[in-house]
């Protein structure tokens, strides 16, 4: 078995680069969250979909969350696949959120990346953004133990 | 080579277990912490109040639409206010004040008498839409905040 193939430091070198690349944007997104949490719980209630108890134990985790996620993809393998599935799955809320407001035909800012109402309204390019981003992170899932195996065409 | 790499449900609890203690600490260190609870379908009515903007409750919402004196402005988006609105009404969404505002200039002037509502308590695009008229220097603004849903509640007429 020869896990030293050109693919298979190719696959391994993407799988960080893109672990470093999701980490890079989720802690840009939870910067401003943490910075004004006020804000950010209010762009929370603007979704109208969790009730009002749970609003502000969400705003003030849900960002710490993609913190940890944004460190534990920098630190190297150990945990990656965690932190990928981690991913993936906030990934997959934030899509179910935006459609149901979409679908309502809510025009709310999307609360992505900045905590100000006057921010854009959300789009279907959001939505289109985060499944370019579960994409990535499903390779590097895919390519963190990347290995050539001799019976890869079974 | 070093350790094994833990399981991958281990792996999720170490992160999680990351994020509940930092969620945590932050709760008890940050100076811009909220509180654990807040009673955000009120707060549109205590922010309305704090900011000093006249609340009208869906009576008086009625005497002003019969009145036929004040403006009535729809907050909600164009869809919503196609479907149906209160009589007289006019759309303004609140996500789009920017293209609207320039359509009432002649006849928002600065005193003239405006009553805006949207959904009801739990949205607060009124609300904004309140706040942004205020900034813009009109007096006579009026929030419904009890909106459409009091208004078909209380089984008074709407208008297509």
């Amino acid at each position: 078995m020869n896990d030293t193939s050109p693919q298979t430091t190719w696959r391994r070198a993407t799988a960080w680069v893109i672990s470093i690349f999701i980490a890079i944007i989720f802690a840009f997104a939870a910067f401003p969250k943490i910075a004004h949490p006020e804000a950010f719980a209010e762009a929370v209630y603007r979704y109208h979909l969790l009730p009002d108890g749970w609003i502000n134990i969400f705003a003030v985790y849900m960002p710490w969350s993609e913190v940890a996620i944004a460190v534990a993809l920098l630190v190297g393998t150990r945990l990656r696949k965690g932190a990928l599935l981690l991913t993936i799955l906030l990934l997959v809320m934030f899509i179910v959120a935006m459609s149901i407001n979409l679908h309502r035909g809510v025009n709310i800012a999307c609360g992505c990346f900045s905590v100000e109402n006057t921010a854009e309204s959300m789009s279907w390019l959001n939505i289109v953004r985060n499944i370019g981003l579960i994409i990535l992170a499903i390779l590097a899932w895919r390519w963190t133990d990347h290995r050539a195996t001799c019976s890869a065409k079974q | 080579m070093g350790a094994a790499r833990p399981g991958l449900f281990t792996q999720i609890i170490q992160v999680l277990f990351a994020c509940l203690v930092l969620g945590t600490a932050a709760q008890f260190l940050s100076p811009t912490r909220i509180p654990w609870h807040e009673d955000w379908s009120n707060r549109a009515k205590a922010k309305a109040e704090n900011a000093g903007i006249a609340i009208v409750d869906t009576e008086q919402a009625r005497a002003i639409v019969d009145a036929g004196i004040a403006l009535i402005f729809d907050a909600r988006s164009q869809g919503d206010y196609d479907a149906d609105h209160l009589p007289g009404a006019l759309p303004f969404p609140d996500a789009k004040r920017a293209e609207f505002y320039p359509q009432y200039a002649d006849v928002l002037t600065p005193d003239q008498q405006a009553m805006i509502y949207c959904t009801g308590e739990t949205c607060d695009e009124s609300l904004e839409l309140c706040m942004f008229l205020l900034e813009q220097g009109h007096t006579n603004i009026l929030l419904y905040l009890g909106g459409f849903t009091d208004w078909q509640e209380a089984g008074y007429p709407v208008a297509r």
